[in-house]
């Protein structure tokens, strides 16, 4: 307790050198917390967009079966979250067909969907280019790059045929996601609709959709207990491993970012103590002379250097949590750079979002930092001969 | 009873690709209470030779005992230890630590030694007030103090060696 008293006088006595490196580590902690908190935002807006074009953050898969058996399963499916972690679950029948027009014939998955609900998770409702998202229940809703293929517009007739059966749809809309993929291969009815087909071939769906920060292999236990015998349950990193692997890069960067930030803080954090020391070496050979050991001598610069990354990491932190909630708030518009990238083609603002994990990992990788960086100083200190030392003064 | 012995103690500096001796090949026995003055012209080795009988400074030749503790292959730990435990120094210039008040720079052999807080402040006011230093000047930084005060306290924590048995 003496020398921890005895440490933060020093740093008091050294108002402006204290003050300056606690500034320089304060910068360096508060823009790791917000450079943290716009990873985890972009991470989050990829995730959000690649899931909600998808399948959801969670996924539940049974069939082949019949159109009237899949029905069966939206309408007996339990109704409500069956987890605190889960936002909301659709409920939807998929199956592949062909869609013929005057001019041409093109392949499709259609999915038949709830409007309503879906328009809540998913971002078709949004990205509708022309006409309506089904503002009539018979409608079909296809892409911007089949209704190239096939030279529809909203209004046509368009034939929709499967192994059992053919019908015609109207083209009640035209949704451009800018995925050209899914613009091109996707089109959507309504489950209303759907039921009237006779399709044996159809695979019924659940997406479920997570509260922010849930973890998805932890609510697929708890879905898959629920599940049907031939449902398989499936997270989004194992639908979507290019996703995955890019939020993993965008992880990996940061690590890498964090590093050499504390590298670099660690050298600064060095260099102040060890000038620090340099000018003290008579004071520090006054101590050792009365008896204070080597030890206690390194023990006081480990003290400055703690003591001053404390008091780093509350206002850093602070100012860095700070600053990311006020940009959480408002939102990112990522937009300019990111117009061609399929993975921010439906939300381009990033909201950056604090997690315990990038708020409390920089402070505890400075204070790692600060601890080694003081090693050097404390050795130098620890080490200088009392006579030697005190000569030189 | 001797409480000091040096037998053909040799320190050398190195200045450049010169070595020379500060202190060559010295013998000296000092009995308990004895009082002794080294004197001799500026550069004749006194305070390496001080040094070297305080702990602060290990000879390249010969041994320092002390109180039957050899000295001079004594760890840095250990020579801090007796240090702390039974010499006291008189320094040259002033030597506060500028970190602690006047009082607590007086206190700071005693706390070293883990005395008691209440034993330690008595000690303490009774040697500031026959050194006539008021307590409001006791309790200033000692990077403020005056060098009178600078000098008297310096001179007390040293010899605070109470128990200074060298």
């Amino acid at each position: 307790m003496f020398w921890l008293r005895f440490a933060l006088r020093s740093c008091l006595r050294r108002r402006r050198r204290t003050g300056i490196t606690l500034l320089g580590m304060a910068f360096a902690i508060g823009t790791l917390v917000v450079l943290g908190a716009i990873m985890v935002g972009v991470n989050d807006t990829m995730i959000q967009n690649a899931v909600a074009m998808h399948a959801g953050h969670v996924a539940g898969v049974a069939g082949p079966m019949r159109m009237a058996e899949a029905m069966r399963r939206v309408r007996t499916v339990g109704e409500g979250p069956p987890d605190a972690a889960v936002a909301g679950q659709l409920r939807r029948c998929r199956f592949t067909a062909m869609l013929q027009s005057d001019r041409a014939t093109a392949p499709t998955t259609i999915w038949a969907v709830a409007p309503e609900q879906e328009s809540e998770f998913t971002p078709i409702r949004r990205s509708v280019r022309e006409g309506g998202y089904f503002e009539r229940p018979s409608d079909l809703v296809i892409g911007a790059g089949c209704a190239r293929e096939l030279s529809l517009k909203v209004g046509d007739v368009v034939l929709l045929t499967t192994p059992s059966e053919h019908r015609e749809f109207r083209v009640g809309g035209i949704f451009d996601t800018g995925i050209d993929r899914f613009d091109a291969g996707v089109s959507f009815m309504t489950l209303t609709a759907a039921a009237d087909l006779n399709e044996p071939q159809v695979y019924f769906e659940r997406a479920f959709f997570l509260e922010p920060g849930s973890e998805a292999v932890e609510t697929r236990e708890g879905i898959a207990t629920t599940a049907q015998v031939d449902e398989r349950v499936s997270t989004w990193p194992e639908l979507l491993p290019e996703v995955a692997q890019l939020v993993d890069l965008n992880t990996f960067s940061m690590t890498i970012m964090t590093t050499l930030v504390v590298l670099i803080l660690g050298f600064g954090v060095a260099n102040a103590l060890l000038i620090s020391v340099m000018d003290r070496y008579r004071h520090f050979a006054v101590l050792k002379a009365i008896g204070v050991r080597p030890g206690e001598v390194a023990r006081v610069i480990l003290f400055e250097a703690l003591l001053m990354c404390l008091a780093a990491s509350l206002l850093g932190t602070g100012l860095g949590a700070a600053a990311s909630l006020v940009w959480g708030h408002y939102g990112l518009d990522l937009s300019a750079y990111t117009s061609s990238n399929p993975h921010f083609s439906v939300n381009p603002v990033v909201y950056p979002r604090l997690t315990a994990m990038m708020m409390f990992a920089p402070q505890a990788l400075a204070l790692c930092a600060a601890a080694l960086a003081a090693v050097w100083p404390a050795i130098v200190a620890a080490s200088r001969p009392v006579s030697l030392a005190m000569r030189e003064a | 009873m001797s409480a000091m012995t040096l037998k053909e103690v040799t320190r050398r500096f190195v200045t450049g690709n010169r070595s020379f001796p500060a202190v060559d090949n010295v013998s000296l026995t000092v009995r308990r209470g004895q009082r002794l003055a080294l004197v001799g012209p500026s550069g004749s080795g006194k305070t390496t030779l001080l040094n070297l009988m305080g702990a602060l400074d290990r000879p390249d030749g010969g041994t320092v005992q002390c109180l039957g503790v050899e000295l001079s292959t004594a760890s840095e730990r250990k020579a801090a230890d007796f240090r702390r435990k039974h010499l006291g120094f008189v320094f040259q210039q002033d030597a506060l630590v500028p970190e602690l008040t006047v009082h607590e720079n007086v206190e700071l052999p005693l706390v070293l030694l883990r005395e008691d807080a209440a034993m330690r402040r008595e000690t303490v006011d009774e040697l500031l007030k026959a050194l006539g230093l008021s307590p409001s000047s006791a309790a200033r930084s000692a990077q403020s103090a005056f060098s009178e005060a600078s000098l008297a306290v310096s001179c007390c924590v040293s010899v605070l060696g109470f128990r200074s048995d060298v």
